[in-house]
């Protein structure tokens, strides 16, 4: 189907490419948030008029194993361009808005990814799509190069691809991700994950939501940041879910006054070992295939980041409002849906005052935590009472915390977990992502969640990926100035 | 904040620092300016440095100031009282220093900003 009609100049080779590609050595994953994902399929499936098109301008994020381009915006091909029928194909359009596209999402630091649609399972690209994607993404990769660009092709619940990079179309597509009130993968037929045997020390869960959920538990990596009083809790339910992947993240050693909450830590660990090393020995204690990677650095370090950008969902355990910010925007940059939750307990006399606590489950293309929770004025507060090195110092008193508080944050936050990973509340739980605690009465009260806020400064920098000021050489790309 | 005030910040700090860049991520944000070459004195290490600042609500706060990751003192350390903050999608150093703001030019303010690294040589 995909039309291309008279390449610019400055696209054209002289010499014909061979015809046979080299074997893919990497893989793709396309990943989109649920709202953007359902304006591209209400436009490539209408065929009242025939086959239809568009271009996706995707970030990108770039993993050891594989690259993924984070949707950022669609633009349909236009009426005034299309030329149906015309130059061997079923649907053709103007070089010029070809053109247009590239230079929109060069400006942008950005790539522009094709996608159509036949109207069947199973999606195959057809023998005018080979034919033409060649001349089209061969030019375009070298200019979009180191980002990769391609065509992806939208099937029933099952996606196909062909990507490109610097001229190769050596890039094979894995799976699209669509982000909304559960994460919906269409995995590429040509790879599909290996079925894995059936765990029996799930079967009372399977039982309970379905028996879906075992083998995208397993296959879903999960990062929790900060697992102390909170964080311990999500980790050790997380693995007794089945979830196949952790990533714990945490650079602080065990301390005697953490053995009031640390689930998993023992007091031969004072002063001896890390809290995501305890995190580790709960996890596979609970099941030895469970994959755990585990960062003994605090968030925002290289290693920390380079490990969350893997991750499906990310779980927050943190008490500064500054590292709470930087999680948020750097779960929007890579369209990965956030799970948070703190807790404020003070005193008074040694009497419980205040026991407040919030989970907030934020989504791509939703309101973030920085559109209405996290606002400047918090944080100019925090910089005042809390300054950069606070809470190294000694003499700083600790916050005060009860273990069975946080559980009640944590445990709902697996359960917002596992609704995102299975769909097990069936859209039950509805536009609520937003609980707040009350510690001494014990309510967990579910809010609506604020509507996203124009000049959001989290939003803003949603689905830019890698991209940043000054790139290293070779990996990062220019930043891109928004849409 | 105020775009008229800020109007002249980067053609300002890139004469006083030898380069300057707006790196705002999208309209409608506070003005984010790259410092690449700011020159740290010694002990401190690499100078030049890159630093990034954020002018939130200026000429009324001071910016935020942060300085690349790798900045460290003559055995390695990081500066005192420092933590590593997520900003146009990396890490940076930001850390803690008291200084009189009475609204002073943006030049001003940076030099501010830089006296910590007198401050505390090692």
């Amino acid at each position: 189907m995909i039309g291309l009609a008279r390449l610019p100049r400055m696209f054209r080779r002289s010499r014909p490419v061979p015809l046979e590609a080299a074997p893919p050595r990497r893989t793709l994953d396309v990943r989109i948030a649920a709202p953007l994902f359902a304006e591209v399929r209400a436009h490539v499936e209408d065929f009242s008029r025939g086959e239809e098109a568009g271009y996706l301008i995707c970030g990108l994020s770039r993993l050891p194993d594989r690259d993924v381009l984070l949707a950022r915006e669609w633009i349909v091909v236009p009426d005034s361009a299309i030329a149906r029928g015309a130059y061997g194909s079923v649907l053709s359009w103007s070089s010029e808005f070809n053109s247009q596209v590239l230079a929109h999402a060069l400006e942008l630091g950005a790539t522009p990814v094709l996608v159509h649609s036949h109207g069947t399972a199973n999606p195959g690209f057809s023998a005018d799509d080979r034919a033409k994607e060649r001349p089209l993404f061969g030019a375009f990769s070298r200019i979009t190069e180191p980002l990769p660009t391609g065509t992806l092709l939208l099937g029933d619940g099952d996606a196909a691809g062909s990507f490109w990079i610097d001229g190769r179309n050596d890039l094979a597509l894995r799976r699209l991700v669509i982000v909304g009130e559960t994460i919906e993968t269409c995995h590429a037929s040509s790879a599909r994950p290996p079925t894995r045997g059936r765990r029996g020390r799930l079967d009372r869960q399977t039982i309970a939501i379905g028996p879906d959920s075992e083998p995208k538990l397993t296959d879903a990596r999960i990062a929790v940041i900060g697992v102390s009083g909170g964080g311990s809790h999500v980790i050790q339910q997380l693995a007794h879910q089945g979830v196949g992947a952790l990533i714990p993240i945490d650079g602080q050693t065990v301390e005697e006054s953490n053995l009031g909450r640390l689930v998993g830590a023992v007091h031969t660990d004072i002063d001896t070992t890390l809290k995501v090393d305890v995190a580790k020995r709960v996890a596979t204690g609970i099941d030895p295939s469970i994959e755990v990677l585990a960062v003994p650095e605090c968030f925002p370090s290289s290693r920390a980041l380079d490990a969350l950008k893997g991750a499906d969902i990310v779980v927050a355990c943190l008490d500064r409002f500054d590292a709470r910010e930087g999680v948020n925007t750097f779960c929007r940059r890579y369209l990965i849906p956030l799970v948070d939750i703190g807790m404020e307990i003070r005193s008074a006399c040694e009497q419980l005052a205040i026991a407040d606590g919030q989970l907030i489950v934020s989504r791509p293309a939703e309101a973030c935590l920085r559109c209405w929770f996290i606002t400047d004025a918090v944080l100019e507060r925090e910089r005042r009472e809390r300054p950069p090195g606070y809470d190294r110092n000694p003499d700083a008193p600790g916050d005060p915390q009860v273990v069975s508080m946080n559980g009640v944050l944590a445990s709902e936050a697996c359960n917002c977990v596992l609704d995102l990973i299975t769909g097990y509340s069936g859209g039950r739980r509805g536009p609520n992502t937003f609980w707040q605690y009350e510690g001494r009465t014990g309510q967990l009260e579910p809010c609506e969640l604020p509507s996203r806020r124009e000049d959001c400064p989290g939003c803003a920098e949603e689905s830019l990926g890698d991209a940043n000021p000054e790139p290293p050489p070779a990996s990062g790309l220019p930043i891109g100035r928004g849409a | 904040m105020n775009t008229t005030a800020t109007t002249s910040i980067v053609p300002l700090l890139a004469a006083a620092f030898g380069g300057a860049e707006d790196v705002t991520p999208a309209p409608g944000q506070p003005l984010h300016v790259l410092l690449g070459q700011i020159e740290l004195p010694e002990p401190w290490t690499p100078s030049p440095t890159r630093a990034l600042t954020v002018w939130r609500n200026w000429p009324a706060e001071r910016p935020q100031f942060v300085i690349d990751q790798s900045v460290q003192g003559e055995q390695g350390e990081p500066p005192r009282s420092s933590e590593l903050v997520y900003l146009l999608g990396e890490s940076w150093r930001s850390f803690s220093f008291g200084f009189t703001w009475s609204g002073q030019d943006s030049v001003r303010a940076i030099q501010l900003w830089m006296t910590r690294f007198v401050a505390e040589r090692t």
